[in-house]
């Protein structure tokens, strides 16, 4: 099943002829310590600034239909679930940056689109402090990946977070976390994610298999005409019912303070680019932002084999920066320390994906208090 | 409906001129093509009613035979050539390109891009897939393991300094304490160039200026420092380059060949992915004579290919045999499971670990920003545009790009931005123990870039575009413990 040995005769073959099972099974299928029900839907939203497009996510029975899909949380080491059941064709659930055996990775032409329903079956690895050889904790995104190109963009994706491991050498205070087993405690209560999107609106009247069957459905020319910036903080999501989950502002605590600092997660949700900037309350870059890690692997000190690797905080060397460049589908995590309390700005562009040239810009406010 | 097939199957008609761009009334002819490539595999018919013969004013040199300069020892000849090649969609777009030897644009087989070839050290010109020169070749391109690692079941001790790697079309290897000679003949009707990018003192762009239509240019330099580079045609850029007048200079130091580097990473063996993005409406327009003002006609890319091949061929799932062997020792990454630890490739060291990744050179002559997706493993960038990565003391670039060696599960790809990672070929992290432990098959695992558009071909057709896979090997019968 994993090794796809069929023959196709043409592109053509190949992009519509993608095998279908109604209901596969999840082999060698364990207890789970963590799981969710999903279904696919389709509605119009409300987006932030009032206009409405269809949209195309995931729902679970307690999630509403909103954009993103509903925030995955598993931890590591956990045995995680995910049953899904598509509706409106064949689609897959994807799970960006988490690595688990062909059956299980969502992707058709490695395995199969599922059109009844299947419960994918994956165990995130757990973290060990100063390896950097081990550990799964950080941020992901789940998408389908049938048509990808056209399901993405219509919304099939949703935010993924790993927790990790606690380790006894590592104990963690009441009201914080990690962002990785030996990474630097963060404040639960602020943590907040940010997820660039956009809306090439002549994508959003598709069908299903646009383009599959060899027409020109245009889908090498994404053209976005709305940009917005999806996300919040992470412990208040709230209702999002009937509209998407928009960021308006960002919380941030000041460090050194009583409170731990802020974590601000990001993922890149479109096709395009990204470059944001931190500036201070007098508008001037400021070097607040802590890269900690990138696509769910914290950065770390390698430069002696066989000695631990310590984050390149603890290890004396942080990555601060107040401009980061990002492209589609890669993950940063980012400790906020402002200084001072103030309000601080956070400016995210969107470039051309051939010339660079700035599409788009948004701002939102860092209230640092 | 022959006539059509047999173009598209077979090449041009014989009895065609390499002018006669336009078609007879009733008959799809070259030009058609170009404009209506994308609908040519599906509603070419259509147009054959439809659409009145088409007047081009074409301006080129014309040969009745293609000529080619007497060759000198050690020198190697390239030929700025024109010709048409087949999409993934059997549509035909024109191209130009650096070939090996002399073809007109209606050859049924132009020669777009160099086979090959290696400047040794001791300075001969050799044509060779593989690299290093003699090395055992590894079967279908996957490298056979060593035996299996006993502290680890299931997984195995690669072979060290020991198998070669094959090489797509357009790569030139030069070996460090050697001579580049380069002899560019333009046979077109415009001058172009030849630039090595980076290659010349202080990383500074070495070419031959402009050669005039049927003039030659001979360029000659020291092989610079290990690394990838990417030689092109500057001309009106990226115009040229999006044509197909573009490839890559692999050089390495021969006596670290399974290094990027002396006291670099080391691997067991090695995969160098050249990226490009075809506009058929940029082709058209060069084709019919014309050229190409990028700041007018805004580039739109139609087809994405990686070492030349798009969708299902780059997949190596066809019915051509030959063509998935190609893919499968040039492209797609395979090996055996093997425990793997970052902090120690072998720099420095005489024999290094015997639990060595493989080498992924990411390069991307094309236009489009791309972003690398890998199922299965996180990759370990060690480098960017030939500066090694350091494992401490990182920093963040005025632009915004961390510069420090990391996991990544997607790499950026800007255009003319070249990446070295190692993909460790390990067990998938995530996935569950009764699973690994029962596993008799490969495991296929997608790469694909993320700028999703990418994935097509002539507008959808996903996923049709810059997409290959890696495979785990299955655990060898009776070798595992």
């Amino acid at each position: 099943m994993s090794t796809p040995s069929h023959r196709f005769r043409s592109q053509v073959d190949f992009s519509s002829e993608q095998l279908d099972l109604d209901n596969p099974v999840t082999e060698f299928r364990q207890i789970p310590q963590r799981s969710v029900a999903l279904e696919f839907f389709s509605r119009d939203l409300k987006f932030s600034d009032g206009k409405i497009f269809t949209v195309w996510s995931f729902e679970s029975n307690s999630s509403g239909r909103s954009l993103p899909g509903p925030t995955l949380r598993p931890k590591e080491g956990e045995i995680f679930h995910a049953k899904f059941t598509p509706s409106k064709g064949a689609h897959t659930i994807h799970w960006h940056g988490m690595e688990p055996d062909p059956r299980n990775d969502g992707v058709g032409h490695t395995s199969f689109e599922i059109g009844g329903t299947y419960t994918y079956q994956w165990q995130a690895e757990p973290g060990r402090p100063g390896d950097p050889n081990y550990g799964a904790a950080g941020t992901y995104f789940y998408h389908c990946h049938v048509n990808t190109v056209l399901h993405a963009q219509m919304g099939m994706f949703g935010a993924l977070v790993v927790d990790p491991v606690v380790h006894p050498s590592y104990p963690v205070s009441l009201g914080a976390r990690r962002p990785f087993v030996d990474g630097p405690e963060y404040d639960i209560a602020t943590e907040s994610i940010l997820i660039p999107y956009s809306v090439d609106p002549r994508w959003h009247k598709m069908h299903h298999a646009a383009g599959l069957s060899g027409e020109d459905a245009g889908l090498n020319r994404f053209e976005p005409k709305h940009f917005y910036l999806l996300g919040g903080n992470l412990a208040k999501r709230g209702n999002t019912d009937g509209r998407t989950w928009s960021l308006s502002s960002i919380p941030a605590n000041v460090v050194p303070g009583v409170r731990k600092p802020t974590l601000l997660r990001i993922l890149n949700a479109n096709y395009l680019p990204n470059r944001m900037y931190f500036t201070d309350p007098a508008g001037k870059p400021a070097k607040i932002a802590e890269i900690i890690a990138h696509d769910g692997r914290p950065f770390r000190d390698t430069s002696v084999p066989g000695a631990p690797s310590l984050p390149s905080g603890a290890s004396g060397n942080p990555l601060f920066t107040s401009v980061l460049c990002f492209g589609a589908a890669e993950r940063y995590d980012v400790i906020l320390r402002p200084p001072t309390a103030g309000r601080y700005q956070l400016r995210v562009e969107w470039e051309d994906w051939i010339t660079g040239k700035i599409l788009a810009a948004r701002t939102v406010p860092i209230i640092a208090g | 409906m022959s006539d059509h097939q047999d173009n598209r199957e077979t090449g041009f008609a014989s009895g065609e001129k390499s002018t006669e761009l336009a078609a007879a009334p009733g008959h799809l002819g070259r030009w058609d093509f170009l404009r209506y490539g994308a609908a040519a595999g599906l509603g070419a018919i259509a147009l054959l009613n439809s659409q009145p013969a088409k007047a081009t004013q074409v301006n080129r040199v014309v040969t009745a035979q293609p000529f080619a300069v007497s060759p000198i020892p050690g020198v190697l000849d390239l030929y700025i050539n024109e010709g048409y090649l087949r999409m993934v969609d059997r549509s035909l777009v024109y191209h130009r390109g650096f070939g090996d030897r002399p073809s007109n644009l209606n050859d049924f087989s132009p020669s777009l891009a160099v086979t090959p070839k290696v400047f040794t050290a001791d300075g001969r010109l050799v044509e060779s897939r593989s690299y290093p020169l003699g090395a055992p070749l590894p079967p279908h391109g996957t490298p056979q393991p060593f035996g299996p690692d006993p502290a680890n079941p299931g997984q195995y001790y690669i072979r060290r300094n020991y198998w070669a790697s094959y090489y797509p079309q357009r790569t030139i290897i030069a070996e460090v304490g050697g001579r580049i000679r380069i002899r560019i003949q333009n046979r077109l009707s415009k001058p172009h160039q030849f630039v090595l990018h980076g290659a010349g003192p202080d990383r500074s762009d070495v070419g031959t200026g402009s050669i005039d239509p049927g003039g030659t240019a001979l360029l000659e330099l020291d092989t610079p420092a290990p690394g990838t580079y990417i030689y092109a045609d500057p001309t009106n850029a990226p115009v040229e380059r999006v044509l197909g007048l573009f490839g890559v200079l692999l050089v390495v130091h021969p006596e670290h060949q399974w290094a990027i580097g002396e006291d670099l990473a080391s691997f067991e063996r090695q995969w160098l992915w050249i990226c490009h993005d075809v506009d058929s409406v940029w082709a058209g327009i060069e084709a019919s004579g014309g050229t190409v003002d990028p700041r007018i006609t805004k580039a739109v890319p139609r087809f994405f290919l990686l070492n030349g091949r798009s969708g299902f061929e780059s997949l190596g799932i066809t019915t051509d045999d030959a063509l998935n062997l190609a893919s499968e020792e040039e492209t797609l990454i395979s090996g055996y499971p093997r425990q793997l630890d970052v902090r120690q490739f072998g720099e420095g060291s005489e024999l290094g670990t015997v639990r060595g990744g493989q080498l992924v050179r990411m390069v991307n002559p094309g236009i489009v920003f791309h972003q690398m997706h890998f199922h299965g493993n996180h990759l370990w960038t060690v480098g960017r545009n030939n500066y090694n990565w350091p494992r401490r003391n990182g920093f963040v670039d005025p632009e915004g790009h961390v510069v420090i060696q990391q996991w990544e599960d997607v790499v950026e790809l800007e255009p003319m931005d070249r990446k070295d990672c190692i993909i460790p070929i390990k067990r998938p992290p995530d996935a569950i123990n009764p699973v690994w432990d029962a596993r008799t098959t490969d495991w296929e695992y997608p790469m694909h870039c993320h700028a999703e558009p990418s994935q097509t071909a002539a507008g959808g057709l996903y996923p049709g575009g810059l997409v290959a896979h890696w495979t785990l090997k299955a655990p060898i019968k009776g070798a595992a413990l």
